[in-house]
């Protein structure tokens, strides 16, 4: 795999642009081909080099003030620019597994998107949207990993936030790897499960600043959790501290519910 | 999203996209002050336009293709200006002596931030933005392609021709295991006028 369009699989495999079969595949290529994943190993380090590199770059002061006064951004609420590590390494201080064990308990009935103000419903067909592109692109994930230990170690700095702790499976869901997502405007980890009877994908993102349908409180934590369906497939939408968490699924709501209280519970 | 939504959209985008705009204009011109206009004439351009921008789409990709385009017009100005092709301009820009009168020991020495502008300028404008969004900025390939306005087929013979030159160029940084080498952090982008 040196020449032609076996690397271009290989790039496309390190820029996490493979289907899941051909990133299993490659992935199988790099264990036993140590030249292979020499140059795996070059690809992926000029990736970390450019980027190191570019990080250090921000936009001068006097640009972003002139800019945010020229189009009335206000400064009070102006968010740090750039998506890495610039809205703070904030450490998940308290666990998502118990909010969700009963706050999915809770959960809202909410009939579609009745009821709803124009940017929750835009926020929450964010997410369905992408689920239906996922599933469309033969669920390509940037990286195969079963373990959400190993998972977690990927995705390290590439988050501007702590991932807090998930279960690598549950109710006969199994992780299958995940995705660097760039949705609503921030940079957000994309875990994809697979169930006998379909697919599942938790985003888990910075809720700052989105607006999303409010669900019903559950008084045991302070929280609430809406459910939503969009051509077939079901969503739970809840925060947790600074957290927002949408699981998508084309499981159905209560398998969905179940499946969602074990993994981060 | 009505008009209003799609202002508070953009000032978002403002907010949140400033910095990768910037660095994106720092690598296609290689000239801060330049690179500051282009990122002023991108936003005024944006929101002359937002009229055009179709509500609920997502902002970024429309911003860094209005921007490559500013920085392209940029590009082709300046050769224009001193009748020289734009991509050997950029190299002319950064000082740069060729590939052949360039002792090894001093491109040895070069720090890291320099070395790589050298080795993005020896890449067409074409390949530095593909460059510049796939791997620093991380767009997907067909967000990049879309932004592009190119075929993604397209998009990725470019970016292969691009990381073959950049890895050669870089070899002495890219350890073999996939990390850089120790000791060699990464330096802040200078930029040579």
């Amino acid at each position: 795999m040196t020449t032609g369009k076996p690397v271009i699989e290989l790039e496309a495999y390190v820029d996490g642009e493979c289907s899941l079969d051909d990133s299993v595949r490659i992935r199988a290529e790099l264990e036993k081909d140590a030249a292979l994943a020499k140059s795996a190993g070059q690809l992926d380090a000029l990736n970390h080099v450019l980027r190191a590199e570019a990080e250090a770059e921000t936009a001068p002061d006097h640009l972003r003030a002139a800019m945010s006064a020229k189009y009335g951004v206000p400064t009070e609420a102006q968010a740090p620019s750039g998506w890495r590590g610039r809205l703070g390494r904030r450490g998940f201080l308290f666990g998502a597994g118990s909010a969700l064990a009963a706050g999915v308990a809770g959960v809202a009935v909410v009939s579609g998107f009745q009821g709803l103000g124009s940017q929750p419903e835009t926020a929450v067909e964010t997410f369905f949207h992408d689920f239906e592109t996922y599933l469309a692109k033969d669920k390509s994930i940037d990286i195969a990993e079963t373990s959400m230990i190993r998972l977690a170690e990927w995705y390290g700095s590439r988050l501007p936030f702590e991932l807090p702790p998930v279960g690598s499976s549950a109710k006969s869901a199994s992780l299958i790897g995940g995705r660097l997502c760039w949705l609503l405007e921030r940079r957000l980890a994309s875990l994809s499960y697979e169930a006998p009877e379909g697919s599942m994908v938790l985003y888990i993102m910075n809720g700052d600043g989105i607006a999303v349908p409010e669900g019903q409180e559950d008084p045991s934590i302070g929280r609430s959790v809406s459910w939503h369906r969009s051509s077939g497939n079901t969503s739970l939408v809840w925060r947790s501290g600074e957290l927002l968490y949408v699981m998508v699924s084309q499981l159905e709501l209560r398998r969905l519910m179940s499946v969602a209280r074990e993994l981060l519970g | 999203m009505g008009g209003e939504n799609v202002q508070d959209a953009f000032r978002k985008a403002v907010q949140t996209e400033l910095d990768a705009l910037y660095r994106t204009a720092c690598r296609m011109l290689f000239d801060r002050v330049e690179a500051e206009d282009a990122v002023q004439e991108t936003l005024h351009k944006a929101w002359r336009n937002l009229h055009r921008f179709t509500p609920g789409a997502e902002m970024r990709p429309w911003l860094f293709r209005i921007l490559n385009n500013t920085c392209l017009d940029h590009l082709r100005a300046r050769a224009r200006r001193k009748n020289v092709p734009f991509d050997a301009e950029t190299a002319d820009m950064l000082g740069l002596e060729s590939e052949e009168r360039r002792p090894d020991e001093f491109a040895a020495n070069l720090q890291l931030g320099r070395r790589i502008e050298a080795e993005m300028a020896k890449l067409s404008a074409d390949h530095r933005a593909v460059v510049q969004l796939v791997i620093v900025e991380q767009f997907s390939y067909e967000e990049a392609a879309q932004t592009l306005d190119i075929p993604v087929g397209t998009l990725r013979s470019r970016l292969s021709r691009a990381r073959a030159s950049l890895c050669a160029g870089l070899a002495d940084y890219l350890h073999s295991e996939g990390q850089p080498e120790p000791g060699r952090t990464p330096a802040r982008l200078r930029l040579v006028k």
